[in-house]
């Protein structure tokens, strides 16, 4: 059955459209408005949160760009941190993001592998990641006695060592 | 700096001074971090008793231009640290001159029982030697200071 259709020419816009009245709203408009706005996403982005969260983005931007070093990329024949450094880092940053501690530092380690180092004052901690798989952790101070431990691969040990240098760093 | 045919020098006095390298990222809030310091692998350093801070940065092909210098005593080295499970290891010194810098020198580690070489020590006793001995790099110790 042939179907009518109205020519293409007839077709100006829209049938229908929902038009507002346009005009010199002072309450969006003014420069007090405009001031008080900028100040409030600054005040936005200078919080915790938003902190937080670029010093996380730092961290995995340095941990790409050590992924680019190459031996001996201390001037002294070290070896640079291989993949299996580099992929446990991104678990570990991953934790420790959901558990909101932000190392202070991460660098690539002399000894060959990667560490992620935490500062409070005179309260410190890291976590050192081998080329080899293995993980090693410790906190201390100025004073007394460094706790040092093996910290195994699997999730429990990894959020229970995050935990016992959250517990350091605040004391 | 140079050797010229001169033998070892064996002993160690506990405030003579050793010149250690490091980088800038590895020094943070006036403290060096353990991770700037080898142990499963000698760690080289300079003899305060026969080089300058300068000395370990001399290179003919500018390799170490803009890192820094850290001097520390002998004395500062632990010279034991133990572990729970695992034999206890020492640290100790060891002159190693080489045909360029006589003052090259080693920090050495072995089992407290001692084979009279060198023995890498476990990864915490590592660790727990290295954070020991940076708890006495403090930015006082820098003697040039790094900037790459």
């Amino acid at each position: 059955m042939p179907i009518s259709s109205p020519p293409i020419e007839t077709f100006h816009g829209p049938a229908a459209g929902i038009y507002r009245f346009v005009s010199n709203d002072e309450a969006v408009t003014s420069s007090a408005y405009s001031i008080s706005l900028q100040t409030s996403l600054e005040e936005t982005y200078k919080s915790t949160f938003w902190r937080t969260k670029e010093r996380f983005a730092n961290a995995r931007r340095r941990l790409s760009a050590i992924a680019r070093l190459a031996h001996g990329w201390d001037n002294n024949g070290s070896e640079p941190p291989n993949a299996a450094a580099r992929d446990l880092a991104t678990r570990i940053l991953n934790l420790l993001e959901t558990a909101w501690l932000v190392p202070t530092q991460l660098t690539p380690t002399v000894e060959g592998g990667i560490a992620l180092s935490f500062v409070e004052a005179s309260s410190r901690a890291v976590i050192e990641i081998y080329n080899t798989g293995e993980i090693a952790a410790a906190t201390y101070s100025d004073q007394g006695e460094p706790r040092v431990w093996d910290v195994e691969l699997t999730e429990v040990p990894l959020l229970r060592s995050i935990e016992q240098i959250r517990v350091h760093l605040a004391a | 700096m140079y050797r010229h045919g001169r033998e070892a020098v064996p002993d160690f006095a506990g405030p003579e001074l050793l010149y250690l390298r490091y980088m800038s990222q590895h020094f943070i809030q006036g403290q060096l971090l353990p991770e700037a310091i080898r142990s499963q692998l000698r760690q080289s350093v300079n003899r305060g008793s026969f080089s300058e801070p300068e000395d370990a940065l001399f290179s003919e092909t500018g390799t170490y231009d803009g890192l820094g210098v850290v001097g520390f005593r002998v004395a500062d080295i632990p010279a034991r640290v133990d572990q729970p499970q695992g034999p206890a290891y020492v640290f100790f010194m060891r002159h190693e001159p080489e045909e360029e810098n006589y003052s090259h020198s080693e920090i050495w580690s072995d089992h407290q029982t001692g084979t009279g070489g060198f023995r890498p020590p476990s990864r915490t006793v590592s660790l727990k030697f290295r954070i020991l001995l940076c708890r006495s790099i403090r930015k006082e110790q820098v003697r040039i200071m790094a900037v790459r």
